[in-house]
């Protein structure tokens, strides 16, 4: 095992590194996969189905007992964070490639919209997306199984919004309407964020990682936490080194190509640890951009009742979660910042009643007053982008180390005037919105919060600016690839893992004909 | 086998044939048929006194009728043991409101209970500061989550519907 070279090493298994492994490997070529969790079997390791009073404490643990993954530090699982994604996925638009030409801030891509269009069909191909065909421009339709139909509460908020001249659209997912590519379709139980059992939700572990291993050409180490990419005096990487999750025993992988695709933040800790004599402050670092223009997509919320389903029965309105979306609608009207938002909503699952906290009064008035409004309660969740900043960053903290030896990656995020002027103005349109769809507004978020880690690896054409080109290949090393949302030069509203897989399909064919034609290896 | 179990089971059966991650319907079921079950038991109180007990299952009961019965004075006694501060806070609480007349609280009419917890709660509703405020804000909190997790509180008050085997999902057909 020692002395097998692999094509390529892949550091992460997600959405990122699982959909780049799967198509490496189907193109012929030897892949592994270097996961830091332990392999989960989505069929019985979660804790899928559970209610919160099976529990003392009322918490839901995510694994079954006795199952790993997920709960413990740096260790989530073979598949990552697709296991427990919410599937939304939608393409980015020409707009969003194109921000600094169009207004003059932040960063432009490197590709276009045309450069990155056929590897959404290729995904939505393999793996399922359901939706309708808007025919909106700036959120372009894709190949898409039939949508699914929206709850009676997002019909309402349609109205409402239909009034103020606002859109509102079935969500995209990557969730099965239809069964389709040997998976069931999706049973509505409710509980995609707690691991779909029946992968009708995409996970990369079933639908890109086990085809391949079948096929014999990707080979999985898991609970194998990368802890450092080797770079030889050539300035090539030859593989990584890691420990194991369990015994911290050490190990090293060895591949022609090494592809980093751990999630954002611990990816840029990777490279930041990875120090040798050629990167003394971190690898494909000469440009010392790297941890810079951390651009994670920022989130408030609003929480209300809507007034006509206030003291009606309560029907199973759980679904697959959010069923609906409102796309950005701001982006060519008269705003008074640059970019835009777009506005998740009705995702809340009916089990949790953190609510019921801040309802006045108490006694029977109150029980009362908490279950009218069951039925009626809903979340309005706008994602806004940010603009890089100076205070916005990752770093590793040499000081604070984990259970495993190595720096933790501290995020830093520093709010500017933009992003203050977005997080208001989507706050605002969210109230207005459910005000004009008929609701009692419950409380509203006063401060942003991050969700969608995103940047600090970002590709670009110039290396002094940028650490990774179009391609997500290092400007300092060759043979070295950045594949996830690390690399986004600027964030879209949008969800971002659509973009992050079709990315990862179109990386893995330049991988495939570089070392076909020998310029890699 | 009842008629929704059969029901379930053709619908899971439909979902079988073409599924290539191959599970039996029945273990699909029993994970759903799984979260009809009782509460996890909780530990026996260990926190509060026998006296501070019965405070807290009186509040808890005023607060929301039937939370005795949900076993919210345990998970209250279970959350409040592991938190230093909320500890503090509590057993503070307790004493206070204790003092506020000349009979302990659990000794008070239903009628003088709901006197003295009235001005606490439109205080804590309306975010103004005060005597017993914050005490009173964590038992509500304490109450309502011990209550709304519980099967009583989530299923049975308030009629919690999911977790189930749809084949599609209902399209809204009502005006609205």
């Amino acid at each position: 095992m020692q002395d097998t070279i692999f094509d390529v090493v892949v550091v992460g298994s997600g959405a990122s590194g699982g959909t780049l492994a799967g198509h490496l490997a189907q193109a012929g070529v030897s892949v592994a996969v270097v996961e830091g969790g332990p392999r989960i079997n989505t069929r019985t390791d979660f804790n899928t189905h559970a209610l919160p009073h099976q529990f003392p404490n009322r918490h839901i643990p995510t694994m079954k007992p006795g199952k790993p993954g997920f709960e413990s530090e740096r260790a989530r699982g073979v598949g990552g964070k697709s296991l427990t994604w919410n599937a939304v996925a939608l393409r980015f638009s020409p707009r969003d490639f194109k921000g600094r030409t169009r207004e003059g801030a932040g960063e432009d891509w490197p590709i276009a919209y045309s450069d990155l269009a056929p590897y959404y069909d290729a995904i939505e191909r393999e793996v399922g997306v359901c939706g309708n065909r808007d025919g909106l421009p700036d959120l372009p339709d894709g190949v898409f199984q039939p949508p699914v139909a929206m709850k009676c509460t997002d019909v309402a908020v349609m109205k409402g919004a239909a009034k103020l001249g606002v859109k509102v659209i079935h969500v995209r997912k990557a969730t099965l309407s239809r069964a389709a590519f040997g998976r069931p379709a999706c049973h509505f139980c409710g509980n995609c964020m707690a691991g779909c059992d029946v992968v009708a939700k995409y996970n990369s572990a079933d639908v890109h990682l086990a085809p391949a291993m079948k096929g014999g050409r990707l080979r999985l180490f898991s609970d194998s936490i990368v802890r450092e990419v080797v770079v030889t005096p050539e300035n090539r990487v030859s593989g990584v080194r890691f420990l194991n999750r369990q015994t911290k025993a050490e190990g090293e992988v060895k591949g022609r190509v090494v592809v980093v695709s751990c999630a954002c933040v611990q990816s840029v800790g990777l490279l930041l640890m990875s120090r040798s004599r050629l990167y003394p402050v971190g690898l494909a670092n000469s440009s010392g951009q790297l941890g810079k223009h951390f651009i994670p997509h920022f989130t408030g919320g609003v929480q209300c009742f809507l007034k006509e389903f206030i003291g009606v029965p309560v029907t199973n309105e759980e679904g697959y979660l959010d069923h609906a979306y409102i796309p950005s609608f701001m982006h060519d009207r008269e705003r008074g910042y640059a970019r835009s938002f777009g506005i998740q909503f009705n995702y809340q699952n009916r089990r949790s009643v953190g609510w019921a906290r801040s309802v006045p009064g108490f006694g029977e008035s109150y029980k009362k007053a908490v279950k009218d409004r069951y039925p009626a309660f809903l979340t309005f969740s706008p994602y806004g982008e940010m603009l890089p900043n100076p205070g916005s960053y990752i770093d590793l903290d040499w000081e604070k180390k984990d259970s495993h030896g190595l720096p933790v990656a501290r995020r830093h995020v520093a709010w500017a005037e933009n992003d203050w002027r977005i997080f208001r103005s989507m706050t605002d349109w969210s109230v207005r919105i459910l005000e004009s769809a008929g609701a009692e507004i419950h409380s509203v978020s006063q401060e942003p919060r991050t969700n969608h880690e995103l940047g600090g690896c970002r590709m670009g054409t110039d290396p002094k600016t940028s650490v990774v080109n179009g391609w997500c290949q290092s400007h300092d090393v060759k043979n070295l690839f950045v594949v996830d949302g690390s690399v986004f030069p600027s964030a879209s509203e949008k969800n971002p893992t659509h973009t992050m897989m079709a990315l990862a399909v179109r990386t893995a064919a330049y991988i495939a004909e570089g070392l076909k034609r020998g310029e890699l290896a | 086998m009842s008629d929704d179990r059969r029901e379930a089971l053709k619908i899971i059966g439909a979902i079988g044939a073409t599924c290539a991650f191959p599970f039996s319907a029945d273990e699909l079921y029993a994970q759903h048929a799984h979260s009809a079950g009782p509460d996890a038991a909780l530990p026996k109180p260990s926190f509060f006194t026998k006296e501070e007990m019965e405070s807290v299952t009186r509040l808890a009961e005023v607060i929301i009728p039937g939370a005795a019965a949900a076993g919210v004075p345990a998970y209250i006694d279970m959350v409040v043991g592991k938190n230093e501060g909320l500890g503090k806070l509590m057993r503070e609480g307790l004493a206070w409101l204790d003092r506020q007349s000349p009979a302990r609280f659990v000794a008070l009419t239903p009628e003088q209970q709901v006197a003295l917890l009235e001005p606490l709660c439109s205080r804590a509703d309306s975010g103004q500061p005060g005597d017993g405020v914050d005490f009173f804000r964590a038992m509500k909190n304490l109450t309502a989550d011990g209550y709304y997790t519980s099967r009583a509180g989530l299923v049975e008050e308030l009629g919690y519907l999911g977790n189930t085997v749809l084949d599609r999902f209902p399209a809204c057909t009502h005006e609205h």
